[in-house]
């Protein structure tokens, strides 16, 4: 914006008001009319900041409005200034205020307010704190953006992906990646095999570009890029390490997903269905994948002597340790793990959810 | 088996084994391979060594060699083990009420498997203290 760039050294000014009155006449620009005021009267404008230099001092904006008189101890009597600092190793505290009155000032009837701080303070522990665990616990205790979220409820929702979308996206997945293969590696992959720096790249299709061709995307480019998109789909829709599931995380999914939508449509046919079938028959192999689905299950007896119970979700110990349900002498270990029973006062079930 | 686990020469190394760490635990042995306790510790280390190697870089430091560090996090215990994550040291409070260190040579490779993983997954979450699973306080005695 012309107006902005404004500056009082005559010869900017004209400079800047020709460039103006040019552009008006060829159309370029569309400039509002206030800046036509400006370009009529550019004196006025001067006489404008002026004015608004005075309301506008640096001072008035920086102080602050105090509910106090300031103590002004320049006529407080009986103070002296310090003529040692240090008598041998003994540091001589003057008998003045002067250096309480770096960090702060006394009111009228003698109290000293700090000033506020203008640096923050850092604070490890409070930088660590995880603040949506904190608003989620507390629940409608949580005080405070109460009218922000009454906003936000009125936004619309994040787009919740259908199943039917999600489902397509794990088989194209399925079949782009290979075993034991994340998205992130088979891009990754992809890159390597292609060859050619982004530098490189780019140059390519800037050379096409001007001998007026397109750029054809080789085989391997649709292919990163169609991974990514369905990759970055599957974020929006909330599962955020989607480029870090294994292929055999997205056929787990997927596998669910078809049982799932099986059992909701065949629930009571006598007829075991194909997928029924397919699952029956893979269904070690889903074990073995629910191990790795990083969903921990516990094994918990109530005392030393009692009997194990479980194997228990980790999501179900969280519940009982917060409802009081698990008792002090409690212990737990990891199923399958065989090792030793903790207690479970000193197991935090939240770090393995 | 000392030997058997990479050692770090100088300042700069432990600096930037822990810096270069992204995402995994970096656990640091300070010491002397030549001591009893340490051995015991090395030993356990060794054994978890790949086990862990998924979450967890088990390196080692000779603090006569390497004294850069023996004021900073106070080692002056013939053995200590300390955890880190992203470049920030991870507390873990082992019931004997040092928080910073292991400071005696855990013996039981499934324990110290535990305390990494805890450390890992709490160090992921963003806690700077974790609590182990095993307390210490009893077992270990001054």
């Amino acid at each position: 914006m012309p107006k902005r760039a404004v500056s009082f050294a005559d010869d900017i000014e004209t400079r800047v008001f020709k460039r103006d009155k040019r552009e008006i006449e060829d159309g370029i620009l569309d400039i509002p009319m206030e800046e036509d005021v400006v370009k009529e009267r550019p004196g006025n404008a001067d006489e404008d900041e002026e004015e608004k230099k005075k309301f506008h001092t640096l001072e008035s904006d920086e102080e602050e409005e105090e509910d106090h008189k300031r103590l002004d101890t320049r006529r407080v009597e009986g103070q002296e200034d310090c003529g040692v600092d240090f008598d041998g190793s003994i540091k001589i505290t003057a008998f003045n205020m002067k250096e309480d009155e770096e960090e702060g000032h006394f009111d009228e009837t003698g109290n000293f307010i700090f000033d506020k701080k203008t640096k923050d303070v850092q604070d490890a522990w409070l930088d660590g704190i995880d603040w949506s665990l904190v608003k989620k616990k507390a629940g409608d205790q949580w005080e405070g953006d109460e009218d922000k979220k009454s906003l936000e409820d009125e936004e619309p929702e994040p787009i919740t992906m259908s199943d039917a979308r999600k489902k397509e996206i794990f088989e194209q997945l399925v079949n782009l990646l290979k075993p034991n293969q994340t998205v992130a590696k088979a891009l990754s992959e992809l890159k390597k095999k292609k060859g050619l720096s982004a530098a490189e790249e780019r140059k390519l299709r800037w050379a096409a570009k001007k001998a007026g061709k397109s750029f054809e995307p080789t085989d391997g480019q649709k292919e990163t890029s169609q991974l990514s998109g369905l990759a970055d789909e599957l974020i929006s829709a909330g599962i955020m390490d989607a480029y870090e599931w294994h292929r055999e995380k997205f056929n787990f999914q997927l596998q669910k997903m078809i049982s799932t939508a099986a059992d909701e449509l065949d629930m009571f046919s006598d007829e075991p269905t194909s997928t029924g079938a397919a699952r029956a028959a893979g269904a070690p192999m889903e074990q073995e994948e629910e191990e790795a689905d990083d969903s921990v299950k516990w094994e918990y007896k109530a005392n030393e002597e009692a009997k194990i119970e479980g194997p228990i979700p980790t999501s179900e110990m969280m519940d009982r340790q917060s409802k009081g349900l698990l008792s002090a002498e409690g212990v737990a270990r990891r199923s399958g793990t065989n090792g030793h029973f903790n207690p479970v006062a000193r197991i935090d079930f939240e770090l393995y959810l | 088996m000392s030997y058997m686990l990479p050692h770090l020469e100088n300042g700069w190394q432990v600096d930037q084994a822990i810096l270069a760490e992204e995402d995994r635990v970096v656990v640091v042995r300070f010491g002397h391979d030549w001591d009893p306790t340490c051995m015991q510790m090395d030993e356990t280390l060794f054994k978890i060594a790949p086990k862990v190697k998924n979450f967890a870089v088990v390196y080692l430091v000779d603090i006569t060699k390497v004294p850069d560090f023996n004021k900073m996090y106070e080692l002056y215990d013939p053995c200590t083990a300390m955890f880190f994550f992203r470049n920030k040291h991870i507390m873990v409070d082992l019931g004997t009420g040092n928080n910073n260190k292991i400071n005696w040579a855990v013996t039981d490779g499934q324990e110290l498997i535990d305390i990494i993983e805890t450390v890992y997954r709490g160090a992921r979450k963003g806690r700077g203290l974790v609590i182990s699973p095993k307390d210490y306080s009893t077992k270990y005695k001054y």
